[in-house]
């Protein structure tokens, strides 16, 4: 048996051995959303992802023309729960995956560039409980955030306009009530698809060991695909893409509405997230941390 | 290990054959456009009647022929559209032109090109709005069975 199996080995004996006494995944996972709660960029983050929806619905009333080439633009006067779903639209192409990748891309390299790794997986947490840890912290985040975005864009939308009636994609009348109903569908909807951004930048952050790699790989991931779509090329190829379950909650408000986008997508979703999970899982499970 | 390399290359052939066959298969065809199309216009007609006080009136399309204006020898794929709508309200037979503008992700704006800056005074809130049935936005499913592309 050769030294590096041997060192595998004992690995996952100590973690087998520690997992059962030692700190689990929800310690884990405390600790690390206090320090990602405590950094100035998730701070930075959250408060333009507050401000920017109320200059940009304030900015739309103060004009006389709207954005008409964007679905539900033409109804930013009409009704305050056009707010979230343009800011959605806009924020789904690029924003969201953005987001998914700042917080996301140096969850694992952050401890790579100040040396820290010895400190923790030597200690009595095992690796299997730091990395679910340190991913959950990054989903939780990241959803946390493109929510606390949604919010406030509705806030902004039923402040400024008010919570008439509301018109779906098919130009059908729909109630407040039911208008609320479609900005918290769309936006969760949202979720599987930047989970698996948030999967690619994890991955990337553990295999590259670098931060600006983590942040920036999925971002040109998305540029790609996104540049793709504008290509026009084999839609089924499209279909398949991480940037298209990100507009699946069209179809499920359209009049009449259809769901075959969406469980599609959410497929796609799953497949992307698992396959950059276990490739990040196993290569962190077989991490030399003599390395540093 | 040779019986292994066998299957997964007999799993891609596979996977390769069924993507080139439904790639043949384009999302926006003729026949999506001109089935969603005119109930989207009807619905954003009666809207329209219905915001400025009118009463319900929905206008009942009788005819539709829609054609890209990018792809014309396919009759298929997003961009620019034209699509003529003929209808009759209470009985009174009238036609629109409308472009539509489609998108990859199979959502569109149709504008009515003469009267796309049309406002309409809705009588609730007193607010100026955009006519909705002079432009309106819509989407349709690109996993059905409509798929013809024919010209004709």
């Amino acid at each position: 048996m050769s030294t590096t199996s041997t060192a595998r080995a004992t690995s996952a004996a100590r973690d087998a051995a520690t997992a059962s006494r030692g700190p689990g995944i929800g310690a884990v996972l405390a600790v690390e959303m206090r320090k990602i709660l405590a950094q100035t960029k998730t701070r930075v983050i959250a408060l333009v992802l507050v401000v920017a929806p109320w200059v940009f619905i304030l900015l739309v009333l103060h004009q006389d023309r709207l954005p008409l080439e964007t679905l539900y633009g033409r109804y930013l006067k009409v009704s305050g729960f056009a707010t979230p779903m343009v800011v959605l639209v806009a924020a789904a192409q690029w924003v969201l995956p953005l987001l998914a990748s700042i917080v996301s891309g140096d969850m694992f390299s952050a401890e790579d560039n100040h040396g820290t790794y010895k400190t923790i997986l030597t200690r009595s947490t095992s690796r299997n409980a730091i990395f679910w840890g340190k991913t959950l912290t990054a989903l939780v985040t990241t959803g946390a955030l493109i929510l606390l975005l949604g919010a406030s864009s509705l806030l902004a939308g039923l402040t400024t306009v008010g919570a008439q009636s509301f018109v779906d994609v098919g130009s059908g009348g729909v109630s407040p009530g039911h208008g609320l109903w479609m900005v918290v569908g769309s936006w969760l909807s949202v979720l599987p698809p930047v989970i698996g951004f948030a999967a690619i930048a994890l991955c990337v952050s553990i295999l590259t060991r670098s931060s600006v790699l983590g942040v920036v790989v999925p971002v040109v991931v998305g540029l790609v695909f996104q540049m793709y779509t504008f290509l026009n090329a084999w839609d089924t190829v499209r279909h398949s893409l991480l940037n298209t379950p990100m507009n699946a909650w069209r179809g499920l408000y359209d009049n009449p509405s259809y769901s075959a986008p969406f469980w599609h997508g959410l497929a796609v979703s799953a497949v992307y997230t698992a396959l950059f999970l276990a490739v990040g899982y196993f290569a962190f499970r077989n991490r030399n941390v003599t390395e540093g | 290990m040779r019986g292994w390399t066998r299957n997964v290359a007999t799993a891609a052939a596979a996977g390769v054959i069924a993507l080139t066959a439904s790639a043949c298969t384009p999302d926006t065809t003729r026949a999506r456009v001109e089935a969603d199309v005119p109930p989207t216009f009807a619905k954003a007609y009666a809207l329209s009647e219905r915001l400025q006080g009118h009463g319900v009136v929905r206008p009942r399309v009788t005819k539709t022929e829609c054609h890209s204006s990018v792809n014309t020898v396919q009759d298929s794929g997003p961009g620019s559209w034209d699509c003529e709508l003929s209808y009759t309200v209470n009985g009174k037979p009238t036609k629109a032109s409308l472009l539509i503008l489609i998108d990859a992700l199979a959502c569109y704006q149709a504008l009515d090109g003469e009267h796309r800056d049309d406002t309409i005074k809705d009588r609730a809130t007193g607010a100026t709005l955009p006519d909705p049935k002079a432009g309106f936005d819509g989407c349709f499913n690109v996993y059905d069975d409509k798929t013809n592309t024919s010209k004709t």
